[in-house]
């Protein structure tokens, strides 16, 4: 397949502070790709590299094949959707959209049907002579992609486009840029802290932290088959719970961990003895037993209730097992616990993550 | 393959690149710039070199036009009246315009806002003409305030000029010109407070007196300095209010009450440029060494 | 109830003397901008024996007109021309310089800019009084005292302006507009144009009232570098007009010209006049202005 974007070995330093370590990345023509991680992981500054608002210390950019790295952010074919929108407060609704095509000096009726296909598809006809001081935030959010859309760009960046948006316009927004992706078929990059948003509309994810790529891949791929301990904690909602424990056997098809009052066996193979091993669990996969001798070969952990929250549809209770974090369990609508009474948690080894020392998952079975 | 090229002219295109936006910049700083070098560095520069030169002679002439200002027996007199005055003028304006924002900030709010318009309008009468006009209103015979100078038994402007001294009567000059802006911009520093600190102070037990005195000026205490700092630097530049004394007749004028005016005389009167710029040069230094403590000394002026 | 009407009790001699201290300004600042107005319309005898406030007749005010318009060929009407030359000159200098350094001064980083910055404070907080007597020093090395041209130079240089302009770009304007002009593909000038220029509309409004003002009222700067009494402006030649004629002078009564007090008074107003009616106009949007410029300081 073509690739839109290309990205080798990019780097970006501020004097001394590496604010993007080496990050080599693909995109496919007509992708869907979302950046996410927390605040300060270089999310943002990678896609402003991308649109050339940010210089490149090394490495280069390719759009389509042709190097940018030095390109002029106009001529790169990219356009680009900000989290403040952006929009130019002295135009109207229509010059805001029609000004790159002005700029570019496009005839007046070559505007004309572009702005009016634009407005058609964001549903902004009735808006077009309005200021955008007379929108609400989710039109003005509909009148920034429509600036980008009558560019006819080769990829579309978006930078956090939803986060000024209360939740339930968020939603909605959501689904339509989903639309919209579908409609254009366009290339897309997208950057969020919100992991739903990122696991919802991307084909593929790039989980950034620390300046650096941790793993690309699909959103299920990334779900189930985290690279590392922090993607494993970053996607996915509430945190996957963690325990620390210890090799205390190991052959060449299994080990044996022990936990702070339980041991486990692990289809890890030949791990040394002592090893630190991190065991991680997502909520879902920690069990609420009635009995000891439903554990069906699993972990058996006692914990108290310190919390429970019922949303309805699923719920969370927080136990107390001895660690500093709590445990997070999701239980059936049913389960009677209360803050204060003592459960039993089963924890499967098949629906473990295992972590070593550094943190780097580690493979299960051979 | 086609990355290799791009590599050898990476740095060029780096230093091109910001080669051009440094050029932009300059481009747009470029009148600017002019005008301040030429009305800025360059006057002071020369102003300081003059002062080294002998005007009439030409050539270097080392301090000897300091030495000249400060035999002549009219500069520390000067300097005299102008710190006299200077002191006035900044207590004046630092109690006035807290007192008068305070007790504003105290009353229902439009007739607040009628009373700041009132109090803002004379910063619109310029300076020469807010001389005339207190040249009337300090005569006895015309001013609408002669009932209170018949109170002091001042039966003429000269009674009252030194009834009250010129230091005094400057000052209230420049207070009743300059006074309403600082009062506006007072006012905004107090909108300004955070509401809900006012009114835990409130719920605390404070009353109008105790919320102005403990809460409000300690919490306005920067611009109210920064008001006196400005108010010193402008003081001590004092020219046309004595300089017009002369309007009223020899018997009050006063054409060399400030160091301004003298280095004015220097320069016109007596076409000694040398002196005239030692004189500038010293007044300069003093507002230039005000300006860089308020600049690096606080954090007044810094935006980032 | 009982503890409301003890409070109220309590706080009503401080009200009083609120009011009374207020009452006290609004006569400071009000009375003589009053008598300014009415005294215009009083003969010289109904000034020196008539109480403060009596009200003259409009024949009066005509005749006093007259005297100043036939005086020295309305020479006074030709410094107001002046005046306005050299406020609309200096404005307009002002601007072009001040609106495009203030916004590189505010979006972007180049060497230099501190120091340009440094330096515009110190130009800034330094009293413009100050720079008069150097600048007439240099004006007179290069030949350019006793002519508009100086004047206009010298006004056209407002480092608050800029500062004004560079605290409005650096805070108010957003970041992600002039990024999202420039991928739309405005150049540099055209960023300027298009965008930062029209988006400080407001603050261009700003700049220009302080500048008109500080041109207008200017005073020891114009008498230093005008000689010629063609070139006064309003402000030199209000003052020398009431000194040649002694007006406000007991000591010359016998003088003949006749620019007396209502004269006086009157030319008083002529320069005071402008100034006002833009305040009044504006105040409103002046007195934001005014704090949106202090808010850092």
């Amino acid at each position: 397949m073509k690739q839109a974007v290309q990205l080798r070995n990019v780097r970006k330093t501020y004097g001394d502070v590496e604010v993007i370590k080496q990050v080599s990345l693909s995109i496919d023509e007509g992708e869907f790709i979302a950046f996410v991680g927390p605040s300060g992981s270089g999310k943002s500054t990678l896609l402003r590299m991308v649109a050339g608002l940010e210089s490149v210390t090394d490495g280069e950019i390719l759009i389509d094949g042709k190097d940018v790295t030095f390109a002029e952010p106009s001529d790169r074919g990219i356009a680009m959707v900000f989290q403040s929108y952006a929009l130019y407060p002295h135009m109207n609704v229509y010059d805001n959209i029609a000004f790159n095509l002005k700029l570019s000096r496009h005839s007046k009726s070559e505007i004309e049907k572009r702005v009016n296909e634009a407005a058609r598809i964001l549903r902004l006809e009735e808006l077009l002579q309005r200021s955008p001081g007379q929108l609400s935030g989710g039109q003005r959010q509909r009148v920034a992609i429509g600036r980008a859309i009558v560019r006819n760009p080769r990829v579309f960046l978006f930078d956090e486009p939803l986060s000024n948006l209360d939740a339930a316009l968020r939603v909605q927004m959501r689904l339509e840029i989903g639309r919209l992706h579908a409609e254009l078929g366009a290339t897309m990059i997208y950057v969020t802290h919100d992991q739903v948003e990122a696991m919802t509309l991307a084909d593929r994810i790039v989980v950034l932290n620390n300046c650096e790529i941790q793993q690309i891949g699909k959103p299920m791929e990334l779900y189930q088959r985290p690279r590392n301990k922090f993607v494993a904690s970053f996607i996915g909602s509430p945190n996957m719970n963690f325990f620390p424990a210890q090799v205390s056997r190991s052959d060449a098809t299994s080990s044996t961990l022990k936990l702070a009052d339980a041991t486990l066996d692990a289809a890890l193979a030949n791990r040394a003895m002592g090893e630190s091993i991190t065991l991680g669990v997502r909520p879902e996969a920690v069990v609420v037993l009635a009995d000891r001798s439903d554990a069906a070969g699993g972990v058996v952990i006692e914990g108290k209730v310190v919390g429970v929250e019922r949303l309805g549809n699923v719920n969370y209770a927080y136990f107390d097992v001895g660690q500093s974090e709590p445990v997070t369990a999701q239980i059936a609508g049913t389960t009677d616990l209360g803050v204060g009474d003592t459960a039993l948690l089963g924890i499967d080894p098949a629906r473990c993550h295992y972590f070593d020392g550094a943190g780097e998952a580690l493979r299960v079975g051979n | 393959m086609m990355s290799q090229p791009v590599l050898l002219d990476r740095d060029k295109m780096k230093r091109a690149h910001r080669r051009r936006e440094i050029f932009a910049s300059y481009l747009f700083i470029a009148p600017y710039l002019v005008l301040l070098l030429m009305f800025g560095v360059f006057p002071v520069c020369y102003a300081l070199g003059l002062s080294f030169t002998d005007a009439i002679e030409g050539g270097f002439y080392g301090l000897n036009n300091y030495a000249s200002a400060i035999q002549d027996f009219r500069v520390p007199r000067a300097a005299r009246n102008v710190g006299g005055y200077v002191v006035i003028w900044v207590l004046l304006t630092i109690v006035g315009v807290t007192v008068v924002t305070l007790m504003l900030d105290a009353i229902n709010k439009r007739a607040a806002n009628v009373l700041r318009t009132v109090f803002f309008l004379p910063g619109a009468v310029t300076s020469s003409a807010v001389v005339v006009l207190w040249l009337f209103l300090l005569d006895p015979t015309v001013s609408p305030f002669q009932g209170l100078y018949h109170l002091f038994g001042w039966e003429n402007r000269i009674n009252v000029l030194s009834g009250v001294g010129f230091a005094g009567v400057f000052a209230v000059m420049a207070f009743f010109a300059h006074s309403g802006g600082w009062i506006v911009v007072l006012s905004g520093a107090v909108a300004g407070l955070p509401g809900e600190v006012i009114e835990a102070a409130r719920i605390d037990g404070a009353n109008r007196w105790q919320l102005a005195t403990r809460i409000k000026v300690p919490m306005l205490w920067r611009t109210i300095v920064l008001m006196g700092i400005l108010a010193v630097a402008s003081g001590l530049q004092i020219f046309v209010e004595p300089q017009l004394m002369s309007l009223v007749g020899p018997s009050a004028a006063q054409p060399d009450w400030s160091i301004n005016q003298l280095a004015y005389q220097y320069a016109f009167a007596v076409g000694d440029f040398g002196v005239s710029a030692a004189l500038s040069t010293v007044v300069l230094a003093i507002s230039i060494t005000i300006a860089l403590l308020l600049i690096f000394c606080t954090k007044f002026y810094h935006t980032n | 109830m009982s503890m409301n009407t003890a409070k109220l009790s309590r706080l009503k001699p401080g009200q009083f003397v609120i009011y009374a201290c207020l009452a006290f300004f609004v006569c400071f600042y009000g009375i003589p901008l009053l008598w300014l107005g009415i005294a215009s319309t009083r003969s010289q005898q109904s000034l020196l024996t008539e109480s403060p406030f009596a009200l003259g007749s409009l024949s009066t005010f005509l005749q006093t007109w007259t005297n100043i318009s036939s005086y020295n060929d309305f020479k006074l009407m030709s410094w107001v021309w002046n005046s306005v030359i050299y406020s609309v000159g200096g404005v307009g200098l002002s601007l072009v310089a001040a609106i495009p350094a203030g916004y590189v001064l505010g979006v972007y980083n180049f060497p230099g800019r501190k120091l340009i910055l440094v330096l515009t404070l110190i130009a800034m907080i330094t009293p413009s009084s100050a720079m008069v007597l150097p600048i007439f020093l240099e004006m007179n090395l290069i030949g350019l005292n006793n002519s508009y041209l100086g004047l206009i130079l010298a006004t056209g240089f407002f480092p608050f302006g800029v500062y004004l302009a560079y605290i409005y770009y650096a805070t108010s304007m957003p970041r992600a507009i002039l990024e999202s002009a420039q991928i739309d593909g405005c150049s540099r000038i055209g960023l300027f144009f298009h965008i930062a220029l029209p988006l400080a509309k407001p603050i261009v409004a700003l700049i220009a009232f302080f500048s008109f003002l500080a041109n207008w009222s200017n005073y020891f700067l114009a008498l230093v570098l005008l000689s010629d009494d063609r070139l006064y402006s309003l402000p030199v030649g209000l003052t020398s007009l009431i000194s040649s004629s002694g007006a406000l002078n007991s000591g010359m009564a016998g003088n003949t010209i006749p620019i007396k007090l209502p004269e006086a008074i009157m030319a008083s107003i002529f320069i005071t006049l402008p100034v006002m009616l833009i305040f009044l106009i504006s105040q409103r949007f002046v007195r934001s202005g005014t704090l949106a410029g202090a808010e850092k300081g």
